[in-house]
């Protein structure tokens, strides 16, 4: 665990709201506490993060748009109902960001219509419990794993990405993305697919 | 339900946010706050200026009309015109010059 990392469990703001939910942590921000804010911020700053850095590769627009991210959650607080789930709301918003940022809504929404082939018969845990899959991105440098994910399609980059940071489930990521889950099942087979293939001709 | 996650991938993608991504959050919010705060003051100064000169105009023009009880016997005449008039007016705290008036227009 990094030094930044275990100061930040230990804070007073992670101590004295690790208890409480997102849902109720957004009630308090509605309230206007910003150490409430603050706790929320801690527990999303990595996954937003890294979220951004799989889709946007320019660093300065990286930061403007997870910039835009926190504080439309904070000024948008007012609008999420508590009685509705955090985690799919939020995801759309960072979703939304990202589309408003490239503006290509359109081309971004056909080209999943295009990959959209329905595949119930993908096993999930032949899925995603893979050692060989496992082995081959440990074997690999960071570096080596970042290029292959950059060269996946949008839609591959995009359920994929979802996957590892959202934590959002198989049918919440479909609801985000407007396709089946049995699509996304198929874009997630395809996309880890494509990077075995890649990081074998690395290794 | 917990979530899957090829565990291996998410660690080799993962990165550290910057410090500045915190810093300027946190920074633009604070100014946000300050600019709210700013901005809910003036408009509370400027409603008790509005509601000060109202009523310092109110009492410029109609103290003196309610001290010579020019307002009061237009009120009354008013009242006494009015058809429900003994359910609008409170007999028993009538003085003898506002029975005078009510006598004058009821006949």
């Amino acid at each position: 665990m990094s030094s930044k990392l275990s100061k930040l469990l230990r804070s007073p703001v992670v101590l004295a709201y690790a208890g409480l939910t997102d849902e109720e942590l957004m009630a308090k921000i509605q309230q206007g506490s910003l150490s409430a804010y603050e706790a929320l911020y801690n527990r999303y700053e990595v996954s937003v993060w890294n979220f951004m850095r799989v889709k946007i590769s320019d660093e300065q627009a990286r930061l403007d748009l997870a910039q835009d991210v926190f504080l439309k959650l904070f000024n948008s607080a007012s609008l999420f109902k508590t009685d509705q789930a955090f985690r799919p709301w939020f995801w759309a918003m960072i979703r939304n960001v990202i589309i408003d940022h490239f503006k290509r809504k359109d081309a971004l929404s056909s080209s999943m219509i295009k990959e959209e082939i329905q595949d119930d018969q993908i096993n999930e845990n032949q899925l995603f419990n893979d050692p060989t899959f496992d082995l081959l991105v440990q074997k690999n440098h960071s570096e080596a794993v970042e290029n292959c994910f950059n060269h996946l399609t949008d839609s591959q980059k995009e359920v994929l990405s979802l996957q590892l940071f959202s934590g959002l489930s198989l049918q919440q990521i479909a609801d985000q993305v407007k396709i089946k889950p049995g699509a996304v099942k198929s874009l997630l087979f395809r996309g880890k697919d494509s990077l075995m293939k890649c990081l074998e001709r690395c290794t | 339900m917990k979530n899957k996650k090829w565990n291996e991938l998410q660690k080799k993608l993962s990165q550290e946010a910057p410090t500045r991504l915190r810093h300027n959050v946190f920074s633009k919010i604070e100014n946000e706050r300050d600019t709210s705060f700013l901005k809910m003051g003036t408009i509370a100064a400027s409603l008790m200026t509005v509601a000060f000169i109202s009523f310092w105009s109110w009492q410029k023009t109609s103290m003196p009309l309610i001290e010579e009880g020019v307002v009061e016997s237009i009120e009354m005449q008013e009242l006494l015109e009015n058809q429900d008039l003994f359910a609008e007016v409170d007999t028993m705290e009538l003085e003898e010059e506002d029975w005078q008036i009510l006598i004058g227009a009821t006949i």
